[in-house]
């Protein structure tokens, strides 16, 4: 057999779910053809289906209760399920937790995404505002996008937030199509649109935005990737809906034109420098770019950026300390599956799954392509989700929210996925994974192994959506971890952590003073019953999502941290000893520690 | 007695004179021949073939004997398309000297022009293992496998055809008549079986391989299961069974792949291949043990399979027994360097183990071939395209 007609076989090998016929006995060129044909075929189906599977754990505690409606979470964006242009299909699905008012409450701010049609007749407001305003136990939300003044149209994407200007506000910087906005918060919910002013407008397809500070000045800056170039004054013609099949019903990124990503430079002066070629991050090959997230995955003190590609290579670009970076996606091995697969990547996180001191990464992608759970080894990157029980349940759906957060305390972070199909109208489509896809949460066991336990938790309870962006946050100040997640074509839904434990906790929000002000890039390290984690403070992450900034650990049956230790961006540590668990604190740089208010004692009556 | 002796006298002196002028004559008709063979080499170097055909044919008037001429006459006159005249001349020069094996192989694909295939057929199969210029293997070669696949003798095509394919690895013009041998080959044996078996379990199988090459799954695994209902023993079913059922976009008929594998292996315990996807079965599960028993059972079939060790080495870093892994993948890299997933699991862990150097060697591989492949894909991406839907 030639070796062209070899490399043609690897695909079986690669791809679990590629198939090919072997034909023993007949002349080996049919053969050949069969295998490739096959393979081919393969790739337009849907082939084996694993399906979302819903284990149980017996040992399982953790509960949520969908609160949305009741929560006041009720505007509905001006969008739609059927998608069929890339700028609708991939458009919206940032979300995020902040408190743009100080006032120890989160508030919720999620993206909008458009139409084509509402777009071409000026857009919609780019991001939605719920500020948190119940009382008495009471979870509730406001819509205050007006009166907050983020009146700037467009079609959105991601949201990043960070504090720019070092004025202990959180800013918002909205990532979208044709233009991005940076609001400058004012204080008491109100915002400025200060993009231009800033030079941070860019342009085209953007994506994925987090802020960093790369180079430790104290001022945090901010990574952009970009997508695909598209034009939707000019669209392709696609074939008629009643004819269209898979293959055709969407366009598709495959062969189009990627676009450049943009690292800006914060000058502390409230404007930006675009550093991108010499940081050497631009992505001269316009890779198609998606979710990002800064992680000091190597523990030299710099931030490390990872980007998501999609059918491409993901980058993670290891800080050289110097102003640059080199990518060490290949070499470590997160570039790519655990065979080498170029995958349709969506969007990753940052975290120590097994407590040995190094972050992880976890990354969702297209259908038909499972999550990887790459295990910092601190050399490589190696994919253990297969036996971490991670990629058989992740393998069919289309995966794009993703985050660690330990949502039961034990101290073992959770993975929570949000997945989605691009557009109701392949719901039409034999053999297409539905719009409207399962939550899933994988209850992480001991460092190991994972088990899907969604339903378990009433997590699919109510009516499924098609999600995309998650951000996890304490939103009712009760020490367990919360979300919210973005729903096409539907106000966000917020789950409440209602698990019932005996497992303790904490909560630390961060406050710099010689390090950015809020504290992003600040590593903590938290020991307790001889068990120890870690955390870093970030400014975005996931699919184009914001966390609540303040960290939070599940200590299990540990009351009392033994140890906390802060590395902070400036390059100033802190050590704290004997720190009681079941509160939420402040941590100033340089100053010190002081409790905000102790949580419930738990319980799991 | 006089009369006798003059008789005598005069006969001895005129076959003297005869003899004298016969000598003389020869020596003349060399130095002819030698003239005309010095216009010869002139005109053709002139490229006035045409010049030079007349001029070869007084040669081998004077000098019936000639080979040189004959042959060349003969190769010039096939250049000039005159294959009917070419042929006696390259007769003639063979008959005196049978080892010219160029000109034999001309003769034989002037045979063919001129409507005596057999002939053709037999001269060129005489010449062909003879011929050591690569451009005029190719041609004759490409004339034999035509004459072969005319006769249906095409196993003597397909034994022409890897010739070429050895001196001339790659040819797109090859790998056509490869392609186009195996293609009738087939459907040769196809009109057999019609005729032979229409109704039996090998037939099914036949109609079974077409459907699946189509990517019909549904109809291939229903003429795989009338084959086993006929044959529960007909070599392969299980197997071609169960890759269909793998291959299904069907959830319900996925699940039952497994299981025709394992009947594949019931019904005969060396089939490697079936082993192999009992592995995958496993693996897919999470049952990393089990996997790595059924690779073991593949490869004790097939120590050499690259597949089954790369599949082996994934099962052993699954178990966390990469130390285990590294060999394997080394050896299935030896055995096929083209296996580009092998390449890259042993790039992670030689990088793991702290080998840069190993390291960026493999992933030098596996970049050069996974890219080999996926321009494959891309071209038959377009093939499919092209051909619509099947």
């Amino acid at each position: 057999m030639s070796f062209e007609a070899k490399i043609c076989m690897r695909s079986a090998v690669m791809h679990k779910t590629i198939k090919h016929s072997r034909c023993a006995r007949f002349p080996r060129c049919c053969c050949i053809l069969a295998s490739v044909c096959t393979w081919i075929f393969a790739q337009s189906s849907t082939g084996q289906t694993a399906g979302v599977g819903h284990n149980a754990n017996a040992d399982s505690t953790i509960r949520f209760r969908d609160i949305s409606r009741q929560a006041g979470l009720i505007t509905r964006p001006n969008s739609s399920t059927e998608r069929r242009y890339i700028a609708e299909t991939m458009g919206g699905g940032g979300i995020a937790l902040l408190d743009c008012d100080n006032d120890g409450m989160l508030d919720i701010a999620v993206v909008n995404d458009s139409t084509i049609n509402r777009y071409l007749t000026g857009g919609d407001p780019m991001v939605t505002l719920y500020h948190q305003d119940g009382s008495g136990g009471n979870t509730h939300f406001t819509d205050i996008t007006n009166a907050a003044g983020l009146t700037t149209r467009g079609w959105g994407m991601a949201i990043a937030v960070g504090d720019y200007d070092n004025d202990g506000l959180p800013d918002l910087y909205v990532t979208g199509y044709g233009h991005n906005v940076l609001y400058h918060n004012l204080g008491g919910c109100r915002f400025e649109d200060v993009t231009d002013r800033a030079g941070v407008k860019l342009g085209g397809f953007s994506t994925g935005a987090a802020w960093a500070d790369y180079d430790r000045d104290g001022y945090v800056d901010l990574f952009v990737a970009r997508y695909v170039e598209t034009d939707v004054h000019h669209l392709p013609a696609l074939a008629p809906l009643a004819a269209a099949t898979s293959q055709d019903m969407l366009q598709v990124p495959d062969k189009m034109e990627g676009e450049t990503d943009f690292l800006l430079r914060n000058r502390g002066n409230g404007t930006f420098e675009d550093v991108s070629v010499k940081a050497g991050v631009s992505n001269p090959a316009k890779l198609h770019g998606m979710g990002v997230v800064w992680g000091d995955y190597d523990n030299d003190g710099w931030p490390d950026l990872f980007v998501a590609n999609d059918g491409g290579a993901n980058y993670l670009f290891h800080n050289l300390g110097n102003g640059a970076f080199e990518d060490v996606g290949v070499s470590t091995g997160a570039a790519f599956g655990p065979n080498g697969e170029v995958f349709g990547n969506m969007a990753g996180d940052f975290g120590d799954y097994d407590r040995d001191g190094s972050l992880d990464l976890v990354t969702t992608r297209y259908s038909q392509q499972p999550a990887s759970l790459y295990h910092n080894d601190k050399v490589v990157f190696t994919d253990v989700a297969a036996w971490a029980g991670l990629a058989r349940d992740t393998q069919a759906p289309v995966k794009w929210g993703v985050g660690f957060a330990d949502f039961d305390n034990d101290g073992w972070p959770d993975i929570l996925i949000a997945n989605g199909n691009f557009s109701s109208l392949e719901d039409s489509l034999e053999n297409e994974v539905k719009f409207r896809e399962p939550l899933q949460l994988f209850q992480n066991i001991g460092g190991h192994s994972f088990v899907e336990v969604a339903n378990q938790a009433a997590l699919n309870a109510g009516t499924l959506q098609s999600r995309r962006g998650i951000a996890f946050g304490d939103i009712n100040n009760d020490g367990n971890l919360d979300f919210v997640v973005f729903n096409v074509d539907g106000p966000p839904s917020l789950f409440l952590n209602e698990t019932q434990n005996a497992n303790h906790r904490a909560l630390f929000r961060l406050v710099g003073s010689k390090s950015n002000r809020m504290a992003i890039g600040a590593r903590v390290t938290i020991s307790a019953g001889g068990i120890t984690q870690i955390d870093e403070v970030r400014g975005g992450g996931g699919y184009n999502s914001s966390n609540d900034t303040r960290l939070h650990f599940g200590l299990g049956k540990e009351a009392v941290i033994s140890t906390i230790a802060v590395r902070w961006p400036s390059g100033t540590r802190q050590d704290f000893q004997n720190v009681a668990a079941d509160a939420l604190y402040e941590i100033d740089e340089g100053r010190g520690i002081r409790k905000l208010k102790d949580f419930q004692a738990p319980s799991d009556k | 007695m006089n009369s006798l002796f003059l008789k005598t006298l005069c006969s001895a002196t005129l076959s003297l004179v005869t003899l004298t002028v016969i000598a003389q004559s020869s020596q003349n008709q060399a130095q002819q021949v030698e003239s005309l063979e010095q216009q010869v080499r002139q005109d053709l170097e002139e490229q006035k073939p045409q010049l030079a055909i007349p001029l070869l044919r007084q040669i081998v008037a004077l000098d019936p004997t000639n080979v040189n001429a004959h042959g060349n006459l003969g190769v010039l006159l096939y250049f000039q398309g005159q294959f009917s005249d070419a042929i006696p001349e390259m007769s003639a020069a063979l008959q005196m000297q049978p080892d010219l094996w160029k000109i034999k192989a001309l003769r034989g694909i002037a045979q063919k022009r001129t409507g005596d295939p057999s002939a053709a057929e037999s001269d060129l199969e005489d010449a062909f293992p003879h011929l050591d210029d690569r451009k005029f293997e190719k041609e004759a070669g490409l004339e034999l496998i035509e004459l072969d696949v005319s006769f249906e003798e095409f196993a003597k095509a397909l034994t022409v055809t890897e010739k070429l394919e050895e001196s001339s690895p790659g040819d797109p013009q090859i790998l056509l008549v490869s392609y186009e041998i195996s293609a009738q080959m087939m459907d040769q044996s196809v009109v057999n079986m019609v005729l032979a078996a229409p109704e039996s379990a090998e037939m099914h199988m036949i109609m079974g391989n077409q459907l699946a090459r189509q990517g019909d799954h549904t109809n291939a695994i229903a003429q795989y299961r009338e084959a086993i209902r006929l044959n529960p023993a007909v070599p392969g079913a299980h197997f071609e069974l169960a890759e269909q059922l793998r291959a299904s976009a069907d959830p319900a008929l996925n699940a039952q792949a497994e299981s025709e594998f394992r009947a594949a292996v019931n019904a005969n315990q060396y089939d490697e291949k079936s082993w192999r996807r009992l592995g995958e079965s496993a693996a897919e599960k999470g049952d990393f043990k089990g996997a790595q028993e059924d690779y073991k059972k593949a490869l004790a079939l097939e120590p050499r399979d690259s597949d089954a060790q790369t599949d082996l080495a994934i099962a052993l870093i699954s178990l966390d027994q990469a130390s285990a892994a590294i060999p394997l993948l080394e050896s299935a890299v030896k055995d096929d360097p083209t296996n580009f997933v092998a390449h890259y699991r042993l790039s992670v862990l030689y990088r793991r183990a702290g080998r840069a150097a190993d390291a960026q060697h493999e992933m030098d591989a596996f970049t050069h071939y996974k890219g080999l492949k996926d321009k494959m894909g891309q071209v038959f991406q377009q093939l499919r395209a092209q051909a619509g839907p099947m």
